[in-house]
């Protein structure tokens, strides 16, 4: 990930939430991004397509682990968004189709390249829950340290 | 709470044992198709984390007109990104291509009513799925931006382009090489 993925972030994907000052989500774009230039563990990518951001995802490689008994190192999902025009709900059809599921795919490609096996842990937020209960991801119940999101984690990748 | 393994694992799996890549299955069709129905059934939603709930909690109702300027910007950057390849820039491409792309959205808010016409006609061949040689609109970006830019814009490109480099060369010197690492 670069500055250009997240000043496509700032300016673009949220053009309305820029004109009401929230302006959280960008700055915390800025943040991710720093982090990951200075701390080996955090990781920020962008999934770009003709050169316009259509997908950001953060990660943390190291000291997460699973909520599972074994406590196996996973990767972590910091962070994941896909463009507001590739959201049904807002673009009918929406531009691209797979964004989310392209993301989570690297994640899962970078927990088998670290040696986690295809570990993945994440917050969903709660107008994703759905998404994720379709894909069968097992769940864990709501996390009173991330403000009762839903705590969801892929194990090992299994034939 | 539920422990079922995720539906697609056993795809992932074979997979992982033919190309050693997961993201070898975007060249899939099927499992695209799969997995964009199902991101259709549950609304798009895919966000995680905290932070993203403003951004996800906006209900947008300016989808189309964000969508009309991503387009225009993604062509743009797309020509742009072709044009400065050729300049030779080396390590400071990305800081001088990054402000230039930020020159383009600031000149994009404040366009002469020309400027306007050229940009909806170039959206509007964009919608027509011409064949690239077919695109005349398209053809002439390069020479549009390159009028775009004024002397200002042009001075803050060198600029970036002179950092850049300088900061690349002072990293250099901030990690002097040792004789160890020289032998």
């Amino acid at each position: 990930m670069q500055q250009r993925h997240w000043l496509d972030f700032q300016t673009t994907w949220q053009g309305i939430l820029a004109a009401t000052g929230q302006a959280d989500a960008a700055w915390m774009w800025d943040y991710k991004l720093r982090q990951a230039e200075r701390e080996v563990r955090y990781e920020a990518y962008a999934l770009e397509v003709e050169a316009f951001t259509q997908g950001l995802v953060f990660l943390e490689t190291q000291w997460r682990r699973s909520h599972l008994p074994a406590r196996a190192p996973l990767v972590y999902i910091e962070a994941l968004a896909s463009a507001p025009w590739n959201r049904l709900t807002l673009e009918q059809p929406p531009f691209l189709r797979g964004v989310g599921q392209t993301l989570l795919s690297f994640a899962r490609q970078r927990s088998v390249a670290l040696g986690y096996h295809g570990r993945v842990g994440l917050h969903a937020l709660p107008e994703a829950e759905g998404f994720y209960r379709r894909r069968q991801v097992p769940e864990y119940g709501p996390d009173p340290d991330k403000e009762g999101l839903v705590y969801f984690e892929y194990g090992t990748i299994q034939s | 709470m539920s422990h079922m393994p995720p539906m697609d694992d056993r795809r992932l799996a074979e997979q992982l044992a033919k190309t050693g890549n997961l993201m070898d299955l975007c060249f899939d069709p099927d499992w695209l198709e799969d997995t964009a129905r199902i991101e259709d059934e549950c609304g798009g939603y895919v966000e995680v984390g905290i932070l993203m709930r403003d951004y996800v909690a906006q209900k947008s109702s300016a989808a189309p007109e964000l969508r009309q300027q991503m387009r225009l910007q993604s062509i743009l950057f797309t020509e742009l990104h072709h044009w400065m390849t050729a300049w030779d820039l080396g390590g400071s491409f990305e800081a001088t291509y990054t402000q230039a792309r930020q020159l383009i959205r600031q000149h994009l808010q404040d366009l002469s009513p020309p400027q306007q016409a050229w940009t909806d006609a170039l959206l509007t061949e964009d919608e027509q799925g011409l064949e690239p040689t077919q695109k005349t609109v398209r053809s002439q970006a390069i020479a549009w931006l390159s009028q775009l830019f004024s002397d200002q814009d042009w001075q803050t490109l060198a600029d970036s382009a002179a950092q850049a480099i300088a900061q690349d060369v002072l990293h250099i010197a901030q990690h002097p090489i040792t004789p160890a690492a020289l032998r």
